[in-house]
Parts: C-alpha cells; structure tokens; sequence
C-alpha cells in the first residue's frame, strides 16, 4: 500500500491571489518550494505545514489529505 | 555588513581561503605550475559562485548559505551522495592495488577514516534525536 499526500495549496493560494513568490516571502521559504510543495515533489516539515495552515486560517488536515495509490 | 552580504561572500570567501592554502602547498612542494593553475581556478570559482549568488535560484540560496528547509535538505542528499560515490571509489581503487600486488593505502586508509566516521556520526545522531 502506498501512501501519498495529497494538498490544496495550490488552490488555496490561487484563492487569495497571491503568486507563488508572494507566498514563499510570506512564508520564509523560496517561490521553488512552494511550487515544488504544490506539485508534490516536496512534503513540508511540520512547521512549515502549520504554518501554511495558519496563513490560510484552515487545519493541517485541511490543507494535506493522505491517499492510497492502489 | 548586512547579512544578506555577509552571507553572500560567506561561501566563496571559504573557497578563496581554501584555494590559496592548496596553491600555496603546491609551491611549497615545488609545483609552481600547478599552484598557479589552482589559484587561477580558485578566484574564478569564488567570482562564478559570488556572482550566481545573486540570483534567486535554488543553487544561489545554496551557494550564499542561506537555505529554506527544503534547499538544506538538497544540499545534505547532495552530500552524502558525494561520500557514497567517493567510499566506492575508494574502495575500488584498494581493491585494484590489492590484485595488482600493491599496497592500497591511501585508498584503504581513507576507506577506514570513512568508516570510523560513519559509525561515530550514528552514535552521536542517535544520541541526539
């Protein structure tokens, strides 16, 4: 059974108009790791996850959904 | 000096220093071709990774020793890819002196410093975490 995450950082982010630069200035982490956490090349530390999740006033669990890829 | 200058010459002042320490062994020993040649490369490689670090790429966070989270977890694969493939070809070219009736060092004493490391690096970590 594999695992993978799934996110809606894209979306949340196209939501509130912000560039993924704009994002990663906000964030303290560089345009290139928002978009790779987007596209799932990347998964966030813990911090990092709670902090997306506390820019976009939603939960961790929220954001990042755990899938199986059968 | 800001930080964000001091970090940016941070890394090719590194290379500078390291550069002229390897060029002034090279004259030292005689060599002074070569010790041209690496202090040559030297100042290139420091203008080439002072320049890039100027740009936002992932490689100038790198080079100006001012990672995210994700860009130092590059840099740590990138390193122990780099040991990996140095220890084999260590070990390689021990193995090859051993067949050819030589003795293997520096290759085999380098494989065992790597070694030692290696196993003292898990007990620290590990103590750590």
């Amino acid at each position: 059974m594999l695992v993978t995450v799934k996110n809606l950082v894209r979306s949340s982010r196209q939501a509130v108009g912000l560039s993924q630069a704009e994002l990663g200035i906000a964030l303290g982490v560089s345009r290139q790791t928002i978009n790779a956490i987007e596209t799932g090349r990347y998964l966030p530390s813990l911090p990092l996850a709670l902090s997306l999740a506390q820019y976009f006033d939603t939960t961790v669990e929220a954001l990042f959904d755990l899938t199986d890829d059968d | 000096m800001p930080t964000a200058q001091r970090r940016r010459v941070a890394v090719p002042i590194r290379v500078m220093l390291l550069g002229t320490g390897l060029a002034a062994a090279a004259f030292a020993g005689g060599v002074p071709g070569a010790a041209m040649g690496i202090l040559l490369t030297t100042i290139l490689g420091a203008a080439a990774i002072w320049i890039v670090g100027g740009t936002s790429s992932d490689l100038a966070a790198i080079l100006r020793s001012d990672p995210d989270e994700r860009q130092a977890q590059i840099t740590m694969r990138a390193g122990v890819i780099t040991a990996i493939v140095l220890f084999m070809a260590c070990a390689a070219m021990a193995a090859r002196m051993f067949v050819q009736g030589e003795r293997p060092q520096p290759y085999l004493d380098l494989c065992i410093i790597a070694a030692i490391i290696y196993g003292a690096s898990i007990l620290w970590l590990k103590h750590r975490h």
